[in-house]
């Protein structure tokens, strides 16, 4: 088929219209004029209004924390998870992995409207922990999906042939299998920090009224009015969550380039010789 | 004999590894789904919480005129937000899908940046672009096509916007996977065997990207009626969403039944959507997600 | 009990599901041989390879190495190797790390696994490769590494799971050549996986035939090819043809097969098809009684046509009574 040009087009310039909002962010974050609808020159007065911010350090503090917590919460519970699934097949394995995905599946309102119901049920206090529970539930189906479709490229006779050498089913593990799954761990858990650094809709549900994360702080400054700094802090946001997303990309492509395919015959090898 | 007992030994082993997800998936997410049903049933407490007498009074309430008339406008919203949506992203993921891998590569990380950052800062941008004064008005005015500043900000075709931007990578993403696993051989057979391009694409491609198509609108249908914070933060308070109302009767109101009610009648509809989509296309995996 | 018996396999049974794989076998290996373990696919053969090297449990019976029973004992365990069919290098270890591993994980001091691996490399000509990925390496080289790896711990009893499957023909030969000449420095006993019977034939001290998780037959290639037991054998390793006649079944293999003018061609039979394979036309006749004969010949025509009848037959000798079993 000929290659035309206007596909190119369309998409380049749908992109182009995804990225203006969030440039425009980045760049009338370093708007020297208050009033932020005037362009008054270039500065960083409203990053270094930032770092004076104590709420602010305070709510991006929770939210690391946050995303750390519930990230690697994930990372262990989805991994162990992904691993036991894989080495025993069983329709309840699977009906549970299908609930585990629930979170991802759902609209999130209806999930930050369920743990709100449910930790009131408890009657757990509202903070810090009813967030990492609820951020670890959404995280889990990202680092499961990823480290279990590792697994599913993974050919079994790798681990058996550690065994086979000597390796006990330990160390067959740690030296075979977890290598080999681990830019797929890697990958869903910089993805998990991603989406739980950004989530605002459970957040706002979970939390309680003394922990604060970075989004929710953004979105009641939202409705209050629009200012530089918050234009600066969303850039922040912004960076990290990219920064995340790309290594999580490279990671998760991980290998591939390695693997040359088989050639048909040893001639250019001997010929190497 | 050995055998056997070395077997239910690899067995045993298999349980501490599934153990925290067993666990985890039932208290946190299993438990809490269930709750939500019977939650819908029962009644708000006078000050604080629930008192556990049955009821089908939050589901008659949704029945009154001002929340399905909320509904009707969701739904409404949700529908025109979700054909834009099919418009601009089933052509972008067709196009990608035919890209050479290099161009696949970049522009899968091009467009997974804004999907994976937060729909709230991005959309935040808009509010940039579309206020008083703000980057559309002054270009507009630039090129003499208006005099005076447009009220763009908290009107529908914002919210419209808003909805149609914080939706759009799910739709691309949905329908690139489904493309990319295409085998565009069978286009070129279709177009041998006679077919008009046109043809060869309603007849082959489109019914071979259903699947991602309709994985895309289930991701971006219902969602929509949820997203409150578009029509908070494009809608001013004009704007009323399903969403809106499940998160103001769960703040404000303190009415966690009629919330759970709602919640249930919007899970329903996306169950519904799925067993159509399982109908159609036979597989309940849908295309696109992670 | 025999010193030079290595291995013994006592009455081995196991089932997947419904699928009986291995309905009891028996065999004894000798130290030192090259065996085979022949047989189309799903006949058992990587399932009996897998019990020897403890990657699959068995329902009944017994696996014994140099007089210890070692059925219930962990692969890692075990003096027993295994050359995997997709070879199974370790893609993110470099060629001398994976030679290397089984040391490793022994633990044996760095130094001496330097020397070992160097050894290695030299004994399967690969020097100069220590720095590689396995995804560089052609097909022919993973094999070598392969093998490298899985002698480096000096193993009682190597099991090669048709190990040259995924090279190509001219490759295969010669690396048919090399893995006897390796077996025969190294003094390891083989146990050697194969569907294909002329690999079997060219390496082997002995082959053991499987079918349906039965060994039909245990020899030297000379005794399973000139004195093949039961019907399948005789199909299976020589091509022959299998004839009944009464009680009796015999194999006649199809160059033994005589065509026209000797005396011992007493049957008609009609050509029904010719084909051209490896040098070789091969004739399908029907006999009177229905039953088909194949017989070769060399050349590309011998002017026979397709319909017209002829006599054919063969020497007393070249019929081999076998027991019947169906196939």
């Amino acid at each position: 088929m000929k290659r035309k040009k206007w596909p190119f087009v369309y998409v380049g310039i749908v992109t182009a219209i995804t990225y203006i909002p969030i440039l425009l962010t980045v760049i009338y974050s370093f708007n020297e004029s208050k009033i932020s609808s005037v362009w008054g020159g270039f500065s960083l007065k409203w990053y270094e209004e930032l770092m004076y911010d104590r709420d602010i350090r305070e709510a991006l503090a929770n939210s690391l924390v946050l995303a750390c917590l519930s990230g690697l919460g994930a990372a262990v519970i989805g991994t162990m998870g992904a691993l036991g699934m894989y080495r025993r097949k069983s329709r309840l394995n699977e009906a549970v992995a299908m609930i585990s995905m629930l979170p991802i599946m759902i609209p999130e309102i209806i999930l930050g409207m369920v743990f709100l119901a449910v930790f009131s049920l408890m009657d757990l206090p509202f903070g810090m922990v009813t967030l990492v529970i609820a951020h670890t539930a959404f995280c889990i189906p990202y680092v499961y999906s990823m480290v279990s479709a590792r697994l599913c490229g993974m050919d079994r006779s790798f681990y058996e042939a550690a065994l086979d050498l000597g390796a006990s089913p330990f160390r067959a593990f740690w030296d075979v299998t977890f290598p080999m799954i681990l830019p797929g761990l890697l990958s869903g858990l910089m993805l998990s920090f991603a989406m739980s650094f950004d989530d605002v809709v459970i957040s706002i549900f979970v939390t309680g009224p003394s922990v604060n994360t970075l989004p929710v702080k953004i979105y009641t400054a939202l409705k209050t009015g629009v200012t530089p700094k918050i234009n600066a802090l969303a850039s922040v946001m912004l960076g990290i969550t990219a920064l995340m997303i790309a290594g999580s990309a490279v990671l998760g492509r991980g290998r591939k380039k390695q693997e040359v395919p088989n050639q048909p015959s040893d001639a250019a090898g001997e010929e190497r010789r | 004999m050995k055998g056997r007992e070395k077997k239910d030994r690899g067995r045993q082993g298999v349980w501490p590894l599934l153990a925290p997800m067993y666990a985890f998936t039932l208290v946190f997410v299993a438990l809490p789904v269930a709750y939500m049903f019977l939650l819908s049933f029962l009644t708000r407490a006078e000050v604080w919480g629930v008192t556990f007498a049955f009821t089908l009074e939050n589901y008659r309430r949704i029945l009154e005129p001002l929340y399905l008339g909320t509904f009707a406008d969701s739904f409404g919203l949700a529908f025109l937000s979700t054909v834009l949506v099919i418009l601009i992203g089933y052509p972008y993921g067709y196009f990608m899908a035919r890209m050479n891998a290099v161009w696949k590569k970049r522009m899968l990380l091009l467009i997974l940046i804004p999907f994976w950052t937060s729909a709230l800062i991005r959309l935040y941008g808009w509010i940039i672009v579309f206020r008083n004064n703000g980057v559309l008005d002054s270009l507009l005015t630039a090129l003499h096509l208006t005099e005076k500043p447009l009220k763009l900000l908290y009107t529908y075709p914002a919210v419209v916007v808003g909805m149609v931007y914080a939706l759009l990578p799910f739709m691309i993403l949905s329908v690139y996977s489904s493309a990319e696993k295409m085998d565009w051989t069978l286009v070129e057979a279709a177009l041998d065997l006679g077919a008009s391009p046109a043809r060869a694409f309603w007849t082959v491609t489109f019914r071979l990207t259903l699947p991602g198509l309709l994985s895309g609108v289930i991701l971006t249908f219902i969602p929509s009626m949820g997203l409150f914070f578009v029509a908070d933060i494009l809608g001013g308070n004009k704007i009323v969403l399903v969403g809106s109302v499940i998160q103001e009767q769960l703040t404000k109101g303190r009415n966690q039944p009629f919330a759970a009610a709602l919640s249930v009648v919007l899970m329903v509809f996306t169950t519904l959507l799925i067993r159509l989509y399982r109908r159609i296309t036979g597989t309940s995996k849908l295309e696109g997600i992670v | 009990m025999d010193k030079n018996i290595i291995l013994q396999l006592k009455g081995i049974r196991k089932r997947f599901g419904d699928t009986q794989v291995l309905d009891g076998v028996d065999l004894e290996i000798e130290k030192g041989e090259f065996i085979t373990l022949l047989g189309s696919s799903g006949c058992g053969k990587t399932t009996t390879l897998r019990i020897i090297a403890g990657l699959e449990t068995v329902d009944d019976g017994q696996v014994i190495l140099e007089g210890r029973d070692i059925t219930g004992l962990e692969p890692y365990k075990r003096s027993v190797n295994t050359v995997f069919q997709n070879y199974a290098l370790f893609p993110h270890m470099t060629v001398a790390e994976n030679i290397g591993y089984g040391l490793r994980v022994r633990k044996m001091p760095k130094k001496d696994i330097a020397a070992k691996v160097e050894e290695m490399l030299k004994l399967v000509q690969m020097e100069g490769f220590e720095k590689r990925m396995p995804g560089q390496l052609s097909g022919g080289q993973k094999q070598r590494v392969a093998i490298a790896r899985s002698v480096a711990g000096e193993p009682k009893v190597l099991l090669l799971d048709e190990p040259l499957g995924a090279l190509d023909l001219k490759l295969r030969r010669q690396m048919q050549l090399e893995l006897k000449r390796l077996q025969k420095s190294l003094g390891i006993t083989f146990i050697y996986i194969t569907h294909d019977q002329e690999e079997s034939i060219n390496m082997s001290d002995r082959i053991a035939v499987m079918n349906q998780g039965l060994l039909e037959q245990v020899g030297t290639p000379d005794e399973i090819y000139y004195h093949p037991r039961t019907s399948y054998v005789a199909s299976f390793v020589g091509n022959a043809n299998i004839l009944y006649e009464g009680e009796n079944t015999y194999a006649i293999r199809a160059e033994n097969v005589l065509m026209d003018g000797e005396k011992e061609c007493v049957r008609e039979a009609e050509v029904v098809e010719k084909s051209f394979a490896a040098g070789q036309l091969r004739i399908l006749f029907r006999l009177s009684d229905g039953q088909q004969v194949t017989a070769s010949r060399h050349g590309i025509d011998v002017g026979l046509q397709e319909g017209s009848v002829h006599r054919i037959g063969w020497k007393t000798e070249h019929a081999a009574a076998v027991i019947d079993d169906g196939q």
